[in-house]
């Protein structure tokens, strides 16, 4: 299971800042509760090491149909953020508490993609679902890092997913 | 019929001390919102001054005037606790964390009985905000865990409001449709609409055209939000979204493999959307790129 190498980075580049390319935003938007990562840090799963989170809870058959999840549907429930970032994939459950985000969205107490990197640079971020089809659904879900990223970016991206040894990885944009 | 009058309670050991009210007891009980606004308009409150503008606004505020709203203050949980069992109940909390020599499991005891003893909203208004959430962030909490929201004091890098501006908004907005909030420092003329049920949801916009463009807008309206203004907010975007009735799905127009595979599709304004939907739905697709309907 590798750090990145260069034959990844090739085509991930460039690392972005949150909402890099997005028209309407700039890193300045963040709202309170989602520039730090400092408490989450003992919940951040570094993909490279192994392969579950450790917050590891599997959609079943029931749930992925239910919320459509393998057309990109969204089921916060059992979603797991990951970013790449300059060396690795790295994953959190969406429900990981977050008490500060609560007061600029108290719909989402919980972290979202800058909380992984601390507002840092990545070079794309988006879901993931864990199924118990044994298959992984995977999106390009964040405004932060995965809506503006080109095809490349993101045919890359799954490459490196599945180099890091995850299997039956599926694009849930191809299934639309 | 007369609409019941809701009890705001500030619990802060920091008001400004003076003699007089002191010779008097005042701190002892319940301080009376002639009291308060008397420290408010005539002391110092060195690091306060955020907590000092906001009892002024919330006292000068229409719905205080017309007696929709009680403003008291307490030094000490304990006072506040007393209250409440006397059935004296707040409708929301200004909860400060710390007094005199710290004790986080105190302060955690009394935010909990005031939770389990009043329907009240509290905000946990706090100078060590960052050092809460591991007390907050436990299985006791979660019951209440829509109750309460935990503020840094005078934090201006909050969200398209200051976080003492979330409050006066949240606070107004309990006991009317149209009333002045304040953004940026800014009076607004606030309406509840169809787009916007809470002075908050103007959250919405913050997110989905970003503070920069928000403010500017606001500015461009006249400081005045009603359903027309946002409307006028939502048509200052060009941006496209792409709706597919027969997948009922909204997407962005960056998602080419999405593209690549919807045969029809029609395309809306952000304005179109929020009309068409909600500006939760608006916000969703912008955010994930895709909002299945």
């Amino acid at each position: 299971m590798p750090r990145l190498t260069e034959f990844h980075i090739k085509s991930l580049q460039p690392l972005k800042s949150p909402f890099e390319g997005n028209p309407r935003k700039i890193a300045d938007d963040l709202l309170e509760g989602e520039k730090h990562n400092d408490e989450f840090i003992q919940f951040i799963h570094d993909g490279y090491e192994d392969k579950h989170p450790q917050q590891f809870v599997p959609v079943s058959i029931e749930e992925l149909e239910k919320h459509n999840i393998h057309k990109g549907g969204k089921y916060p429930e059992k979603c797991f953020l990951w970013v790449i970032d300059e060396s690795s994939i790295k994953i959190i459950w969406e429900k990981t508490p977050n008490e500060r985000r609560k007061a600029s969205r108290p719909d989402r107490p919980y972290v979202c993609h800058t909380n992984i990197t601390g507002s840092g640079k990545a070079y794309i971020g988006g879901e993931m679902y864990f199924c118990d089809n044994d298959n992984i659904y995977v999106n390009f879900s964040s405004d932060r890092y995965g809506t503006t990223a080109s095809e490349e970016n993101k045919i890359m991206a799954i490459q490196y997913i599945k180099d890091c040894g995850y299997k039956n990885v599926i694009r849930t944009d191809e299934n639309i | 019929m007369k609409i019941k009058e809701k009890n705001i309670f500030i619990i802060d050991d920091e008001f400004p001390i003076i003699k007089e009210f002191v010779d008097l007891g005042i701190y002892e009980a319940a301080i009376s919102s002639e009291n308060l606004y008397h420290l408010a308009l005539n002391e110092n409150w060195r690091f306060l001054h955020d907590l000092q503008q906001l009892i002024k606004e919330i006292i000068t505020s229409e719905p205080f005037k017309e007696g929709l709203l009680n403003l008291v203050g307490f030094t000490k949980p304990e006072q506040c606790l007393s209250q409440i069992d006397k059935m004296f109940l707040p409708d929301v909390v200004i909860y400060d964390w710390q007094y005199g020599i710290v004790n986080d499991i105190d302060s955690q005891k009394w935010l909990l009985e005031i939770l389990k003893n009043t329907n009240a909203f509290v905000f946990v208004y706090s100078k060590v905000r960052d050092e809460l959430p591991p007390f907050l962030n436990k299985k006791v909490f979660n019951v209440y865990s829509e109750r309460f929201q935990l503020f840094l004091k005078g934090n201006k890098n909050y969200s398209i409001l200051y976080v003492e501006e979330f409050i006066l908004q949240f606070i107004l907005g309990i006991t009317s449709d149209s009333f002045k909030i304040k953004i940026h420092g800014f009076d607004i003329e606030f309406t509840k609409n169809q787009y916007l049920k809470e002075a908050s949801d103007i959250l919405y916009l913050d997110r989905i055209i970003g503070r920069r463009n928000l403010l500017d807008e606001i500015r461009k309206v006249g400081f005045i939000i009603n359903k027309e203004t946002v409307e006028k907010i939502l048509e200052s975007n060009k941006e496209v979204l792409f709706y597919s009735k027969e997948k009922q799905m909204l997407f962005t127009p960056e998602n080419e493999n999405v593209l690549k595979k919807t045969s029809s599709y029609q395309k809306l304004t952000f304005k179109q959307v929020a009309e068409m939907f909600t500006l939760q739905i608006l916000e969703e697709v912008l955010e994930r790129g895709l909002a299945l309907i």
